[in-house]
């Protein structure tokens, strides 16, 4: 894996919540249109790794952080502009969190914002857009008789499915999931994995899941999380069935966590 | 003795346990049930006492004794013109403590510049809108006993609890919802312009109609700023600052503390009749919005 073609390439990452250190030294790359899922017990640091990628940790006020991020060669930890980088790389939460809006405008909200339809027709730009997002989030179908009614009417996988086409519609460049499924029943997980296998074409996609069985059916490239550390990096058909590291090998064999 | 003995086996302690509930769900019923009786006793006695001297004359007359015309108009007035900067205030104070301060000091002594201010005696705020904008602490042009003099008291009087109820209605709006903001690019700015203010507005109407009712109650606040004065004659108006005018709380008083006579008595009664059906009127609107932003953020 070499470093100037990843997407993302970490070194030597720590983070710490005031005095309690949540990453020790996380070192890895995340290739591109990719699916990376990220593993671990609860409390590992998985989605506090995730929450770095857009630095959505700045919002908590007691975290420090130390290390390098590079997003494409663009060190994000320190000479980036946030708003900018949160276009390029979006979040998915792990419980769906559409706006109390119509369908219509939770999707055009990111547009909205960055102005993304302009000029004379930017009206009927925006609707191609919004249009466009819900198609590749595969919920077009399924509300576009009820563009304006509220979103908060679907169900949760389709209110999910929402929040994913909410972040395309600002043409990122990645996508961050933090358990997206993990709040969804069976039908609706299915749906979003199948989902996730169609944007990879276009997006690199890093995942935070529970699920280990998710893990191995949709990802690439799979991170085992313990503690803050990153215990084990690799294939995910060599993490699960050849893991190098004895405590991969417990975790993945459902002996803790 | 024998009844204080500790019960023997676990069955004897569950039934004790289940008696003591039922004790306390019958002494707290009781309890809420006479909060309840206070109430009605209130609305009760005043329709009684107030309901038959009510016509139609009664609401266009704008004679002292016997219409109340001149104080509806100015209890709206006064409510619109103190409400208007209560609010822009009082919601820019709650996005501060909500979405901008941070725990410590700052927001310490705000807290408790605001406690105290909402514990003083409203005549003393009286006294200080009496001093601040009709006399202008004798300095310079001076306004007169005005409906913006009272109208600015109400709105210091009753800015805590503006404060207070909008701070919960932008508490109200999840977290998540601001994430979900700010992970799509939106500025801080922008994240309370276009995702909590919006979703807040149920609980801000809530709250706004909630400090309604208590301007359109509050009469000691009023008597040194928009004065007493049953101006029967161009009440219709909206001077700002020269022209006095009273409201209905203040005309209760007015019509007890000037003249009692047996015709002030049953303009008393009636004008209570009013007051409190307004007072119950919005708070019912109040409550009808908060329903509003349950559901809202349940999705219906």
């Amino acid at each position: 894996m070499a470093t100037d073609t990843a997407k993302f390439s970490i070194k030597d990452l720590d983070l710490w919540y005031g005095e309690s250190q949540a990453l020790k030294k996380i070192t890895f790359d995340i290739q591109p249109n990719t699916i990376t899922a990220l593993i671990g017990p609860s409390g590992c640091g998985k989605s506090t790794f995730l929450r770095q990628l857009n630095r959505m940790n700045d919002l908590i006020d007691s975290v420090k952080v130390q290390g390098s991020v590079l997003y494409d060669g663009l060190d994000i930890l320190n000479d980036c502009d946030v708003i900018e980088l949160r276009q390029k790389v979006g979040m998915v939460f792990q419980k769906p969190n559409p706006f109390p809006m119509s369908i219509y405008d939770n999707v055009a909200y990111g547009p909205r914002l960055h102005g993304l339809a302009t000029g004379k027709k930017r009206h009927r730009a925006l609707d191609e857009i919004v249009e466009r997002s819900l198609v590749h989030a595969a919920l077009f179908d399924e509300v576009k008789d009820r563009m304006h009614k509220s979103a908060l009417g679907l169900s949760g996988g389709q209110q999910q499915r929402l929040c994913i086409a909410r972040v395309l519609a600002v043409e990122p460049d990645v996508l961050l999931m933090d358990e997206p499924t993990s709040a969804l029943d069976p039908i609706s997980t299915a749906k979003i994995e199948s989902l996730l296998d169609d944007l990879k074409k276009q997006y690199t996609i890093v995942i935070v899941t529970h699920n280990m069985q998710q893990a191995g059916r949709v990802s690439d490239a799979t991170g085992f999380f313990l503690t803050g550390e990153m215990v084990e990096f690799g294939k995910t058909d060599d993490i699960f069935f050849n893991p190098k590291d004895s405590r991969t090998e417990s975790y993945i064999s459902g002996r803790f966590g | 003795m024998n009844s204080k003995k500790a019960p023997k086996t676990a069955n004897q302690r569950h039934q004790r346990e289940l008696k003591r509930d039922q004790h306390h769900a019958v002494i707290h019923w009781l309890v809420t049930g006479f909060v309840l009786l206070v109430l009605l006793y209130i609305i009760g006695y005043t329709f009684a006492a107030g309901f038959k001297n009510l016509s139609l004359n009664f609401f266009i007359s704008s004679d002292f004794d016997r219409g109340i015309a001149p104080q509806l108009f100015n209890t709206f007035y006064i409510l619109i013109l103190s409400m208007i900067p209560m609010l822009l205030i009082g919601i820019s104070a709650a996005v501060y403590i909500v979405e901008y301060a941070k725990q410590g000091t700052m927001l310490k002594i705000l807290r408790f510049a605001t406690e105290t201010l909402s514990s003083v005696p409203s005549i003393i705020i009286g006294l200080l809108g009496f001093l601040l904008f009709v006399t202008n602490f004798g300095q310079g042009p001076r306004w007169e006993f005005s409906r913006l003099a009272g109208a600015l008291t109400l709105a210091i009087l009753n800015l805590p609890w503006m404060m207070r109820t909008a701070e919960d209605a932008l508490r109200a709006v999840p977290a998540s919802l601001r994430e979900a903001s700010y992970a799509l690019g939106a500025t801080k700015l922008q994240t309370i312009f276009r995702t909590v203010l919006p979703a807040a507005i149920p609980g801000l109407m809530t709250g706004a109609l909630i400090v309604s009712g208590r301007v359109i109650g509050e009469t000691a606040a009023l008597i040194y700023t928009s004065g007493v004065a049953g101006s029967s004659n161009g009440w219709f108006n909206f001077n700002l600052i020269h022209v006095p005018g009273d409201t209905l709380a203040v005309h209760i008083y007015t019509l007890f503390a000037d003249n009692p006579t047996p015709a002030a008595q049953q303009g008393q009664t009636a004008t209570a009749v009013v007051l409190i059906a307004l007072v119950l009127g919005v708070n019912l609107l109040g409550r009808f919005f908060e329903r509003r932003l349950t559901k809202r953020f349940s999705g219906e």
